[in-house]
């Protein structure tokens, strides 16, 4: 696999996140986004983070940024250790110093995320400014460099411009220079292509994979696209209703899913195959999130569900082998889905 | 095509047989551009010069990048846009030169799903009032009995009938989508174009509703026409393929040509930027570089030529027709016809230095 070269720093955790819990506090109510999450990053390597819009997978990524807008969002438990420091009792004037300089975030949309006030190279320079202490001459020229690795063509035309005059591909490039200029530890990547087309997407992909390949950052790509998912990571977090489902090598994820949410994931992408089989869909929808399921959250979609898995919620159980999952009959998902995939159809 | 197009002409006004149910030839849509005064006049050109054809009861995926023109495209195909120029004949019938009258009763036969279900439903009314409108604006039947076509629409896409007397902001997204297929289906149309239809659902709605989709094809024989940006899923809804690139159809044919032997560069790079859902298949990328170029003032020649590695110059000159490559199966390209079309020495690959 691709991530071979990277095995010398594999092993080494850069990002810890334990029991995290974010809870927000609206009109209608508490909306636990957030339950008792853990994952780790390890140094260099690409983790996946999948699941369905509400599912909290933005909301983890926004508090390791100490992004989550308080009120009405309010952490509610739990640490992330960055380096051996706890990101969410670290003082503001700490975290300035993290943010944009050993973490970073590449946001979806990157016309909102911009300043449209600002010219493209004010806003990949500031992280330099702020953190490294450069003259704007040595900060100009490291921004150059930068939108050239990142493939802007006539970068120094392009640093004069503001960010409407720009195409999405081009904008969501200069939001990759700015998080990359300060060479992070961590990338966030929250969905970065999915604004984007296809063409661009394969783009951007090629040039997130180079920029590992040469800084060693670790990323923490998430997104709902399990394709993007395939191509790029090492592990995945699968993530629903607030909580982590499972945790996966990348390859056991797509040959042996164990959590049946995963695997219905799987069976409902359309792939391009000769024959056309008819898709498989979870039932259902995401359950309400001010009126969770007693029990597995993921039960009343289940295809497997049990007494059992309505009465009692399920822990996330550690298989080994850098494995978990959250079910209570996962060794039946292994079974029913060999069984469905030689019947080749998976109703 | 434009020969098929030309025979259909000459047919004149006799019945298409139902491989030329629907036939579009030299179809234009224009946009007046920012900045356009009446001493300078300047286009977008959204559609330009496109020909093709739509077979009844078939699925038509229709396949490119954003800006390419495939929405308006759908919806100068069902006049919710007045053509530019060009012809759109439905059954026989000119829609350009139809009256509102007569268009009225002709939009009863084709319908539209919008892309994003909350801003294409009314937000005032209920559902029960969203899907009773067609009955009422085409005069059809009584109130009773409309109320009753609507419940039966809600039952066959799935819908609880709980929902009935609900507002959509109290639906979830898939649940609203649900909704603008019943509305759609209301009053039995032949031809349903789909703009982009699952594109803001989540995964596994996704899944059920390109499966309801595909049921009520079959139940109310649809035609569709199914735009999307995801050729995954394009993939999985058609039978046959046009890829859009800039206004102009650059390549259409039966879903497995263009899937397995894409003949126009563009087709072959988009194919080749799907992400597989599989990690041991090692592919060899066409990487392209550069965006799509702006419609205002599209490239001469080969719209595709600034981005194309094969081009060549008479590529930058000509705009290529529509030629045919296999049966059914056309591609505006220079080299197309050739043994270079499928050589894979053709195909530069991946170069993310550039």
């Amino acid at each position: 696999m691709a991530s071979k070269k990277q095995d010398a720093g594999r092993g080494e955790v850069l990002l810890q996140i334990e029991h995290l819990s974010v809870a927000f506090h609206t009109v209608e109510g508490v909306h636990n986004a957030v339950r008792d999450v853990s994952y780790t990053v390890q140094k260099g390597e690409t983790l996946g983070v999948v699941g369905e819009s509400g599912s909290g997978k933005s909301v983890t990524a926004l508090s390791i940024m100490r992004l989550v807008p308080n009120p009405p969002g309010e952490t509610t438990g739990g640490k992330i250790l960055f380096d051996s420091r706890d990101l969410l009792s670290l003082p503001m004037e700490e975290i300035n110093r993290i943010r944009g300089n050993e973490i970073s975030m590449i946001f979806q949309e990157p016309m909102t995320s911009l300043n449209p006030i600002h010219t493209c190279g004010r806003q990949i320079m500031e992280p330099l400014l702020l953190h490294k202490g450069c003259g704007k001459q040595e900060a100009r020229q490291r921004a150059l460099e930068m939108m050239r690795l990142v493939g802007i063509p006539i970068p120094e035309q392009r640093i004069k411009e503001y960010p409407h005059q720009l195409s999405g591909g081009m904008r969501q490039r200069v939001m990759i220079a700015m998080a990359l200029i300060c060479q992070p530890k961590l990338l966030i990547a929250d969905e970065p292509t999915t604004a984007l087309d296809v063409t661009i997407q394969a783009q951007i992909l090629e040039l997130m994979k180079r920029l590992k390949r040469e800084l060693n950052s670790s990323i923490i790509m998430i997104t709902h696209d399990l394709g993007v998912i395939a191509e790029m990571c090492d592990r995945v977090v699968v993530m629903y209703a607030g909580q982590v489902v499972e945790i996966s090598e990348i390859d056991g994820l797509f040959d042996h899913p164990y959590h049946p949410y995963t695997e219905g994931l799987i069976q409902s992408i359309p792939t391009i195959r000769p024959d056309r089989p008819k898709l498989y869909s979870i039932e259902g929808t995401v359950p309400n999130p001010f009126a969770m399921p007693k029990g597995c959250s993921f039960a009343p979609r289940c295809r497997y569900a049990k007494d059992l898995c309505r009465e009692k919620s399920p822990a996330l159980e550690d298989l080994g082998g850098g494995r978990a999952v959250r079910c209570w009959c996962w060794r039946d998902t292994g079974k029913r889905s060999a069984g469905t995939e030689e019947g080749g159809e998976a109703q | 095509m434009s020969r098929q197009a030309a025979e259909q002409a000459a047919a004149g006004t006799q019945r298409p047989e139902e491989q030329k149910w629907m036939q579009v030839s030299g179809l234009k849509k224009y946009f007046p551009a920012a900045g356009s005064t009446i001493f300078n006049r300047r286009y977008v050109k959204a559609v330009d010069d496109v020909s093709f054809d739509i077979r009844q009861g078939e699925t038509l995926g229709l396949v490119g990048e954003s800006g390419c023109g495939k929405s308006t495209l759908g919806r100068t195909l069902i006049r919710l846009y007045q053509p530019t120029a060009g012809e759109i004949l439905f059954d026989g019938k000119d829609l350009g030169s139809l009256g509102g009258r007569e268009m009225k009763d002709m939009r009863r036969r084709m319908q539209f799903i919008f892309q994003d279900p909350s801003a294409s439903l009314n937000p005032r009314k209920t559902v029960r009032d969203i899907l009773m409108e067609p009955y009422r604006i085409h005069n059809v039947g009584t109130e009773k009995e409309r109320e009753e076509r609507a419940r039966f629409l809600m039952d066959r896409v799935g819908l609880e009938s709980y929902y009935f007397s609900r507002y959509p902001h109290e639906m979830s997204g898939g649940q609203k989508q649900r909704v603008g297929i019943a509305r759609a289906l209301a009053l039995r149309p032949e031809l349903i174009v789909c703009d982009e239809a699952v594109s803001a659902l989540d995964v596994s709605i996704q899944a059920q509703v390109i499966n309801l989709l595909e049921e009520l094809q079959e139940e109310f024989s649809l035609t569709y026409l199914f735009i999307s940006h995801n050729l995954s899923i394009v993939h999985h809804i058609s039978d046959r393929v046009a890829v859009m690139y800039l206004g102009k159809i650059v390549e259409i044919g039966p879903h497995d040509a263009i899937y397995e032997r894409p003949a126009h560069p563009y087709s072959q790079a988009l194919i080749a930027a799907i992400p597989s859902g599989d990690r041991r298949e090692d592919r060899e990328r066409i990487l392209l570089t550069g965006d799509v170029p702006s419609p205002v003032n599209p490239p001469a020649g080969c719209r595709f030529h600034t981005r194309c590695q094969r081009c060549g110059a008479i590529c930058r000159q000509e705009t290529p027709p529509l030629r045919e490559v296999e049966k059914d199966h056309f591609a505006a390209c220079h080299f197309v016809g050739g043994s270079a079309a499928a050589d894979p020495e053709q195909q530069i690959t991946a170069s993310a230095e550039k």
